[in-house]
């Protein structure tokens, strides 16, 4: 061992690895490296260059634990030690190095020196003899790169340990083989056991042929709540069986202790120490043949819980199907009360009642009405007999909205007539409350002369909500079909012809106004609806073709929006039906038209009657002017000619203002006249407001001595407009203010601009008007209702024929007053700029 | 009925005899030769008779219309170039003068003063 070749020990101890070492090291190795006694250690310690193969430090023990000179493997390396071991083993320890190695480089953190392999192998010692060595090897150190530079290798001589596991493996293997020997024994002889053996599982009983319990095992103890002496103890075990199940258990066993090497089994209820009956599952062999057992074996399983979930399965399997066959019921086009019984019938024939009935609340009554009842003949027929005791039950379930359970009905102390419940072996009652979207309609009732369970209770709440849903869905469908009724009835009886037409234009619908108004039946309206010209020709109001596209059908699509009284003209041959339509689009929920409703009346005699009030207005107002014309003129003519009478002057001028007012009265009525038949037609034309203005004035200041017309302000400019309207509008407005104004010497007249419109206004300082008024001013036939009345007589139409020229300019006219101080009129007209 | 007067000939024709006296009064203190017609019965002939510088010519009237006149008159060479005002109580007068050819419109009831600036206006000047 040259200083080159090998670390001394006082180096190794200076290195980090110490600290690694300590963590994989035993505490025994440990020990003795504190003790700084590495090569006087029993293991064999050696560090080995991983590359090259070559040991650079090996410990003294390696001679007295193989037999081999350090030098020697020094000199040879790490692939000559390798040769030395046992063949079955090189193999995998070359393996398990070799992925040491692998995980170690895949490992990114390399800077610790952590214990890699762990190694059981035999080794062959100098003499030739293999020896079980354990290696625990480590990284000693790395090089630049983190890769494994040098192994450190610490062995130990485990042959002893090896050699012991051996022999304990086969002292066990001796064992088993004696104690199986010894088991086969056992059972060849204890053939009684044997027969415990196949039949055990929770807890076993022995009973002779006499009936007597002769063996329980402990398991009965889980099962019955009683140990096993206990049980045995006991002098008549047929007690404990639940009274419904003895008869069957009896048969069972009296049959069963006939028949030899038989095996059967039943289920039964017992009554348990702690918690009333359980249901368990016995198997009994009869061995009584059996010279070993000389006994019937039974075997004990406690199958509560599984009865319990197999009756609920049962029931909610039952009413499960029940339901369906009540929805199958309720789906029926039946009538009300046919439906209810029939789903009764169902309720109660699939669940053993002998008497179900079903209460409702009628329509707007606050007792329950008793609306069906099936059962058994003589229940049915008796049910008269009890109707108090019912009352106090369906009191219970309507004031809690709770399901009622009592499985001792002759014991209940609501029970009045106990005759009854005698009578008919009535023992057990439930009702259940029948809600529809959280409103109590009425309720379930059965009886029935066996017991309930819970679990049928609970799942007959689930029967009651399906027949509650029925009966709601019932009365939602005769709600529908007695609105339907009702508008069908209101569509068929409808004055107004109602159409419903898809987006094509088809005819879905129509009602027989629709069919009267048009002249033609429903067949012909389908069918020209589908045909692309139709046959009758339609027309606007002047006369003018209606073009499809114009249709308020085709508008109503178009838009979206319904359309609204619009005059359309049906020509036939020499004949023209005048007809209003409205129509409205019908749009689903993601707002897609799919159909046109449209309603229409027959306005031909309206619009004829229109036509002659507009005729007759036309010559009344004709023949009024034409005497009035020869009244004006002669009066002129007499005024002419006494020009120096003052006094007939002053006559003659009150004179023609009547005439005047008169001639305005007669052209206001044509106008209103004009205006409501939509004929007001307007003579438009750029028109400078200025010297329009100041020829108004003109006009109207000679016509008042008391009043001085001021312009306060005037803007020029140009508006498009009808002047003669206009002039008619601003006269009206200037006359109501003097008229208005009579103490008041002054009126102002001015125009201004606001936004795209001109602002016209009249300002008086007269008796103004009341709040209350403002906005009835512009109403036909309005008038003041002031004292001063008698001296402004009219029809009250300026105001109101003034306000329709104004909105036909696209204009608005407006009041602003005080009571006592004045009033303001203004109205505005759009600027159009000059095309 | 007529009279000889140095400012024109005019012929009025209505159905109405207040207003057919109104208005000769006024045209004729105002110096103009008028003849009235209450019918428009004949109207045609007398006019080319009678050879008037302005006729004043009512619309509504019993037998023959007014616009029915109006065009005659505008159509026939001999007559085509003597103004005609249709003097009506009518609303829509303008539209009538426009379709028949009349050369204007009074409208009824009339201002005395405006029945002389009409007729002063359109007053076929010989």
């Amino acid at each position: 061992m040259g200083s080159n070749n090998h670390a001394s020990a006082g180096q190794f101890f200076d290195m980090p690895f110490k600290k690694d070492l300590q963590q994989f090291l035993p505490p025994v190795l440990m020990e003795s490296f504190l003790g700084k006694v590495l090569n006087l250690t029993p293991s064999l310690i050696t560090v080995y260059n991983l590359k090259t193969g070559k040991y650079v430090f090996i410990n003294k023990s390696l001679k007295p634990l193989l037999g081999y000179d350090p030098r020697e493997w020094i000199e040879k390396g790490v692939r000559f030690v390798t040769t030395k071991i046992h063949p079955e083993d090189i193999n995998r320890i070359i393996e398990e190095n070799r992925q040491a190695v692998e995980k170690d480089k895949s490992m990114k953190r390399k800077t610790d020196n952590r214990l890699i392999a762990e190694f059981e192998y035999r080794i062959m010692h100098a003499n030739g003899i293999y020896k079980w060595f354990k290696t625990y090897g480590a990284v000693f150190d790395r090089d630049e790169k983190g890769e494994i530079l040098h192994v450190i290798n610490i062995s130990l001589d485990i042959t002893d340990l090896k050699e012991g596991e051996a022999k304990l493996q086969k002292l066990n293997e001796m064992l088993e083989e004696t104690v199986e020997k010894r088991t086969q024994e056992l059972s060849r002889s204890e053939k009684r056991f044997r027969s415990l053996i196949e039949n055990s599982s929770d807890g076993i009983v022995l009973i002779t042929a006499t009936g007597k319990l002769t063996y329980a095992s402990p398991g009965i103890s889980g099962i019955l709540g009683l140990s096993p002496e206990e049980l045995l103890r006991i002098k008549n075990p047929a007690e404990l069986i639940h009274k419904d199940d003895r008869k069957n258990v009896i048969k069972f066993f009296t049959l069963h202790f006939k028949k030899p090497d038989h095996k059967t089994a039943i289920r039964l209820r017992v009554k348990s120490k702690d918690a009333g009956y359980k249901w368990i599952e016995i198997v009994a062999s009869n061995q009584l043949k059996n010279p070993d057992i000389k006994s019937v074996v039974i075997n004990f399983r406690d199958v509560t819980n599984e009865i319990i979930s197999q009756k609920r399965q049962q029931e909610e399997f039952k009413n499960a199907a029940l339901r369906i066959e009540l929805i199958e019921t309720f789906s029926k086009k039946l009538d009300f009360r046919k439906t209810l019984d029939l789903s009764l019938q169902t309720i109660a024939s699939k669940l053993e009642t002998c008497l179900a009935k079903i209460w409702l609340y009628e329509k707007g009554q606050d007792a329950l009405t008793l609306s069906s009842v099936y059962g058994d003949k003589e229940l049915v027929q008796d049910h008269i007999n009890q109707p108090r005791w019912s009352k106090v039950q369906n009191g219970r379930i309507t004031k809690n909205n709770k399901s009622y359970l009592t499985n001792n009905v002759p014991g209940d102390k609501d029970i009045k007539d106990k005759a009854w419940v005698k009578k008919h072996g009535i023992k057990s009652f439930a009702g259940y409350p029948l809600v529809v979207d959280n409103n109590l309609i009425g309720i379930l009732t059965l009886y029935s002369r066996n017991e309930i369970s819970p679990q049928a209770h609970a799942s007959l709440q689930l029967v009651a909500n399906s027949l509650a849903q029925g009966i709601g869905r019932k009365y939602a469908e005769s709600a529908l079909e007695e609105s339907e009724k009702k508008y069908f009835t209101i569509f068929e009886t409808l004055a107004e012809g109602i159409t419903l037409q898809d987006v094509s234009g088809k005819i879905l619908a129509a009602n027989p106004s629709a069919e009267r108004i048009l002249e033609l039946n429903y067949d012909e309206m389908v069918k020209r609806s589908q045909k692309k010209k139709p046959k009758s020709q339609f027309i606007k109001e002047d006369y003018t073709p209606l073009p499809p596209e114009e249709f308020p059908f085709s508008r109503a699509i178009k838009t979206g929006k319904p359309q609204s009284n619009i005059t359309v003209g049906i020509t036939r041959e020499n004949k023209t039906t005048w007809i209003l339509v409205n129509s409205v689009p019908l749009q689903n929920e993601k707002g897609k038209i799919y159909a046109i409703a449209s309603s229409f009346q027959d306005i031909t005699d309206q619009k004829q009657l229109q036509r002659q009030k507009d005729e007759f207005i036309s010559i009344a107002s004709h023949e009024l002017k034409t005497p009035i014309t020869t009244i004006k003129s002669f009066n002129e003519i007499i005024k002419s000619q006494f020009k120096n009478n003052e006094k007939a002057e002053r006559y003659l001028d009150r004179m023609g203002e009547e005439i005047d007012r008169l001639t305005q009265l007669v052209s206001d009525l044509l106008d209103v006249s004009k205006t409501q038949s939509g004929k007001l037609v307007f003579k438009r034309d750029y028109i400078d407001v200025r010297p329009f203005i100041e020829g108004i004035i003109d006009d109207i200041q000679p016509t008042t001595a008391t009043h001085k017309l001021m312009i306060k302000k005037i803007v020029d400019g140009k508006i498009y407009m009808d002047k003669y309207r206009i002039y008619q509008v601003l006269a009206n407005l200037i006359s109501n203010a003097i008229k208005y104004s009579p103490k008041s010497d002054k009126i102002f007249i001015a125009n201004k601009i606001e936004k795209d419109f001109m602002v016209f206004s009249v300002q008086d300082f007269g008796i103004g008007i009341f709040e209350k008024n403002l906005d009835k001013i512009f109403e036909p036939f309005f008038q003041a209702p002031t004292t001063i009345r008698q001296s402004h007589s009219g029809l009250g139409l300026g105001l109101y024929i003034s306000r329709e020229i104004i909105n036909r300019h696209g204009g608005k006219i407006y009041v602003e007053s005080r009571k006592g101080e004045g009033s303001t009129f203004s109205f505005t007209l759009p600027i159009y700029k000059a095309p | 009925m007529s009279k000889t007067n140095g400012r024109g000939k005019i012929l009025v024709c209505d159905d109405d005899s207040g207003i057919l006296e109104a208005i000769e009064i006024i045209l004729s203190s105002n110096d103009y030769e008028v003849k009235t017609l209450s019918t428009g019965k004949g109207i045609v002939k007398i006019i080319k008779e009678y050879q008037p510088g302005l006729i004043l010519l009512d619309i509504w009237m019993p037998q023959v219309d007014g616009t029915e006149i109006t065009k005659v008159l505008k159509q026939d060479p001999a007559t085509k170039n003597i103004p005609i005002v249709i003097i009506s109580a009518l609303n829509d007068i303008d539209k009538i003068a426009k379709t028949t050819g009349a050369d204007g419109t009074l409208s009824k009831p009339f201002m005395m003063k405006d029945l002389l600036k009409t007729v002063e206006t359109k007053l076929k000047k010989n």
